[in-house]
């Protein structure tokens, strides 16, 4: 083993350790995918050969091009699962916006007038005003 | 949000224009002039704006809520019918406030409601007037009626027209979801999943510089699609 690969082992599987640690108690599937993650890291430092063998089946050529592209992938989805998030708090923010201009109608001048107005003539003129 | 007594009513039906606005000012006083002459009940909601329209709204014989920040024009018409149906609304019709519709054709939007003949009513400037329109503007809408009639098989001839009245019933069960600008493709697509009946009429729009420059701009097209394609995958 070389220097890196004593650097980021321990530190990669020590966080899959964690997510494992505390798969029992929340974010089930959050956990799940990034106890995959860092087990895979690890396994890909530790045999750079994965990469170069996942590379030729899949006939991408060097391993390197396959670790761009799998981080490519990654990126985008990571990406898209944010825009996700961020378009559902939009949208409970604008939901209590509305909440709030609910609870507090204000009364134009002369609405008033205009409704009692139309309250009068509601029972002589059958509710039209 | 509670009843607030009575209505003003045509034929004993409750008539609620529901009118949203963002920074619209001097422009809103003008159209409110226009629509506060009608039986009808007004409700202004101010989407957050800059500057006096709140105020200048509530000059007016109207109902006024604010929303504490920008949410979109969809948000706001949400926010209006909302309150519009705990008032007692029988008929909701929705109206620009930059003044580019014509309250005199106010009437020509209910009257198939009240006649029962359809339970949404949709203005329509293509089968109507469009007063000075960009032909920007106008190529922007026909693509606009070609994409949801592509994506959506909905057939109409105007999709993106503020100009629209809803019977109680539509208005209960058309969701807007949309917070912005899409939710005008999205009430047509609610109508059809509803089957609720509609009908098209002729209105008047007229552009001025000023609400050209604070209308839909072909950037604005693009989001509506993105908005409508995120909203159908974050439901």
């Amino acid at each position: 083993m070389n220097l890196f690969q004593w650097l980021t082992i321990p530190l990669l599987t020590f966080l899959a350790y964690r997510e494992l640690r505390g798969f029992s108690r929340d974010q089930r599937s959050i956990r799940l995918w990034r106890f995959v993650t860092w087990v895979g890291g690890a396994l890909l430092i530790l045999v750079p050969q994965l990469t170069s063998w996942s590379a030729h089946e899949l006939g991408i050529g060097r391993g390197t091009d396959f670790v761009s592209y799998v981080f490519m992938l990654l990126t985008v989805a990571v990406m898209f699962h944010f825009y996700g998030c961020q378009f559902a708090m939009q949208r409970d923010i604008v939901e209590l916006a509305r909440r709030e201009a609910l609870r507090a109608p204000v009364m134009g001048s002369g609405l008033a007038e205009r409704l009692e107005l139309c309250n009068g003539s509601a029972s002589s003129a059958n509710r039209n005003c | 949000m509670t009843a607030h007594g009575p209505n003003l009513s045509i034929s004993g039906h409750a008539i609620w224009i529901v009118i949203a606005a963002f920074n619209e000012g001097e422009r809103l006083a003008l159209t409110l002039q226009a629509v506060c002459e009608g039986r009808w009940t007004i409700v202004v909601v101010d989407d957050g704006s800059f500057d006096n329209t709140s105020h200048l709204a509530s000059e007016f014989p109207v109902w006024v809520l604010r929303h504490p920040m920008n949410c979109g024009q969809g948000a706001a018409l949400k926010t209006g019918i909302d309150f519009a149906l705990g008032n007692g609304a029988d008929v909701i019709l929705t109206f620009d406030a930059d003044g580019q519709h014509d309250a005199a054709e106010i009437p020509r939007l209910i009257t198939p409601i009240l006649a029962d003949e359809a339970d949404v009513v949709l203005g329509s400037r293509f089968l109507g007037q469009s007063v000075d329109m960009p032909w920007s503007r106008w190529l922007i809408l026909k693509l606009g009626i070609l994409f949801t009639r592509i994506v959506y098989g909905i057939k109409v001839s105007d999709v993106h027209n503020g100009f629209r009245a809803f019977s109680k019933c539509a208005a209960q069960r058309i969701l807007i979801r949309q917070s912005r600008m899409a939710h005008a493709s999205e009430i047509l697509v609610e109508i059809c999943r509803n089957e609720l009946r509609f009908v098209e009429v002729p209105v008047t729009i007229s552009y001025r510089n000023d609400t050209i420059l604070k209308g839909q701009s072909s950037l604005g097209a693009m989001r509506i699609t993105g908005d409508l394609l995120m909203g159908r995958l974050w439901r």
